[in-house]
């Protein structure tokens, strides 16, 4: 009988996402994705999770994003299970930023009415201040001069940019990135990746991504392979071959959103 | 948030053109209908309850299963009897009906027993000319039925085949129903209608108003064929008035369950292709309320340029029906009405939010994620 991996005695104010023996079918279960996946992610670390193909990475991902529910077993965030849909579309709008591989843009949007978004069902926040903590996230990520183009006449790697200035614009405590890199240039997908490490590194946030490249996941401080629907290894990255945070003003302007 | 919503709504309408246009074009033309068919039937109720007030008339008498008072029938001896009572100081008998004068041109009768006082006490001022003579083959017209047919004083106006009436007098009472219709003697209006003998409404003045109550009971009690009311309760008996209304409130539910229906399956094919955007808006923490709110801008959008588009295709409407003398003689209005359009915007609200609310809240329903496998 296989026991479900042990988990290690950690401090549970640094847990931001709790993960205990989910298991995910789908078709009324004929198509089982996730066998009992137990795991704990804590405040201020960077995860990749990789895998081949169909292994389940984006299930898991869609879970702890509150993007879909499992079958069984819970998770918890900040200690506490989120039973309803209410309790998760607010998690969603202040605490979780999610990237998707393919950027998932509104098109007939502009970047910087993509990147309101998430800011506008949070009524606390006037139109002003909405507008300028979008357009410095854009000049982050150096869509300043494009921040009234539409979405859908802008390049690939301008849109992924924008999809993840749209993710961090509200400040998430963890970032959830599916394949953020699959689907842009080496240099674009380098930007990326400074600068969601760069966030989690100096906010406190915890970021969860996907990738089927080693180099990337050798950039987070611990690699959860799956394979099967099953955590099979959780290794961490030593911090002087970690491929670095690179910290720039870019990154400081981000933190002072 | 609110211009974003807008935005978002008004893209997204302007992405699907094609779409958005023949939408916009099935309700804008529906909405015409309705407008037309409507303000036209207002036309025609305000004109009659402003001729015949309760001041005007103590009582009219008429058939009692008459649909019209065009098919009214009151027999000689009722009218002779009626004639008799001693509380009646006079009586003006009237035949009502419609002659064609050519293939689609048509003019509207009213034969009276005794034209002078009913026309005093109804206010239709002579304009020109001299009142008509009874039995010497004269009319008089109304103001739109001199100007639509081109006729004038000492014309002849051919109303059958053997016989042409001379045009003595023109008249006008400021209301197109009876200004586009042409008085002559009941004799000459029971020849030309080929009703010999008939009489279609009795108007009655009393010797004393305040016997209008007991005069009516009687008259009820003893006829059993013929109904007796307050002048100013005829606007309620007339049936072509309640067919009216009625095929008014048809066309109404008509119109707008057709638009209803043309503008939830818009929003439905909408929705549907949208919803991954629906799950986009879900994973980044947006209510349902909030997406919904999207939808509903749009078909609200939708169904208001739809009512401002529907008003402007009734002006060239209602010129269009006005070319044709017929329709012209009769209730045409010039405008449609304020009333009527007020009632399609209250319409279009409901029907904008109907038919995006119920799509949308399925859609939402979804878990994000299963939205977002949806292309």
């Amino acid at each position: 009988m296989n026991k479900p991996p042990r988990i290690h005695r950690l401090n549970e104010d640094d847990i931001v996402v709790r993960v205990t023996d989910v298991r995910k079918a789908y078709d009324g279960g004929l198509v089982p994705a996730l066998h009992g996946i137990s795991l704990a992610l804590k405040k201020g670390h960077a995860y990749a999770l990789t895998g081949p193909s169909g292994c389940g990475k984006s299930t898991l991902l869609n879970i702890i994003g509150t993007l879909d529910r499992p079958s069984s077993g819970t998770v918890e965030y900040f200690g506490q299970e989120l039973p309803t849909e209410g309790q998760r579309q607010k998690m969603r709008r202040e605490s979780i930023g999610f990237v998707f591989q393919f950027h998932n843009l509104l098109p007939m949007l502009t970047l910087l009415e993509n990147v309101e978004l998430p800011l506008l069902s949070d009524s606390r926040i006037s139109a002003k201040e909405r507008r300028r903590r979008s357009s410095s996230v854009l000049k982050t990520f150096g869509l300043a001069a494009k921040r009234h183009h539409y979405a859908s006449r802008v390049s690939g790697g301008e849109r992924q940019r924008a999809a993840i200035a749209r993710a961090l614009v509200h400040k998430p405590k963890l970032v959830l990135a599916d394949e953020p890199t699959g689907n842009v240039d080496s240099a674009t997908a380098a930007l990326i990746l400074e600068k969601l490490i760069g966030y989690t590194n100096h906010t406190g946030a915890t970021l969860l991504l996907t990738t089927h490249d080693e180099q990337i996941a050798g950039l987070c401080r611990t690699v959860l392979r799956m394979k099967d629907g099953l955590i099979v290894s959780r290794e961490k990255v030593r911090a002087d071959t970690r491929a670095g945070s690179p910290v720039d003003q870019n990154d400081i302007r981000l933190l002072k959103l | 948030m609110v211009k974003i919503i807008y935005h978002c709504a008004l893209r997204n309408l302007l992405r699907v053109r094609l779409r958005t246009f023949f939408t916009l074009l099935i309700i804008s033309v529906i909405f015409a209908l309705f407008l037309v068919v409507t303000s036209i039937g207002r036309q025609l109720s305000t004109q009659i309850t402003d001729t015949l007030d309760d001041k005007k008339i103590d009582i009219v008498v008429q058939s009692k299963f008459a649909s019209s008072p065009f098919s009214s029938a009151i027999a000689r001896p009722t009218v002779e009897s009626i004639a008799s009572m001693d509380t009646v100081a006079n009586m003006t008998r009237l035949l009502i009906g419609k002659k064609w004068l050519d293939l689609d041109t048509s003019l509207l009768l009213l034969g009276f027993s005794d034209f002078r006082p009913i026309a005093k006490r109804l206010g239709i001022a002579l304009i020109e000319g001299c009142p008509f003579d009874p039995k010497t083959r004269q009319v008089a017209i109304g103001q739109k039925a001199a100007r639509v047919l081109k006729l004038g004083i000492g014309d002849r106006l051919q109303l059958d085949a053997d016989t042409a009436y001379t045009i003595t007098g023109i008249y006008s009472i400021g209301l197109d129903f009876l200004d586009a219709c042409a008085y002559m003697d009941i004799g000459d209006a029971q020849r030309l209608l080929q009703r010999p003998d008939q009489t279609g409404m009795l108007f009655l003045s009393l010797k004393n108003p305040a016997d209008v109550q007991t005069t009516i009971a009687r008259i009820n009690a003893k006829h059993a064929r013929v109904v007796a009311f307050p002048g100013g309760e005829l606007i309620e008996h007339l049936g072509s008035r309640k067919t009216t209304i009625r095929f008014i409130q048809l066309i109404s539910i008509i119109a707008f369950v057709i638009a209803s229906v043309v503008l939830l399956n818009t929003l439905i094919i909408t929705i549907n292709e949208r919803t991954k955007e629906i799950g986009i808006l879900l994973a980044i923490g947006w209510s349902r309320r909030m997406i919904i709110t999207i939808f509903g801008v749009e078909s609200l959008l939708l169904a208001y340029s739809g009512a401002v588009v529907g008003l402007a295709l009734t002006y060239p409407a209602f010129l269009l029906l006005g070319l044709s003398p017929n329709i012209g003689l009769n209730f045409l209005p010039k405008s449609p009405s304020l009333e009527m359009f007020g009632l399609l915007m209250i319409a279009c609200t409901l029907m904008g939010i109907l038919s995006a609310v119920f799509p949308a809240l399925y859609s939402t329903r979804m878990l994000p994620a299963e939205a977002l496998r949806c292309e």
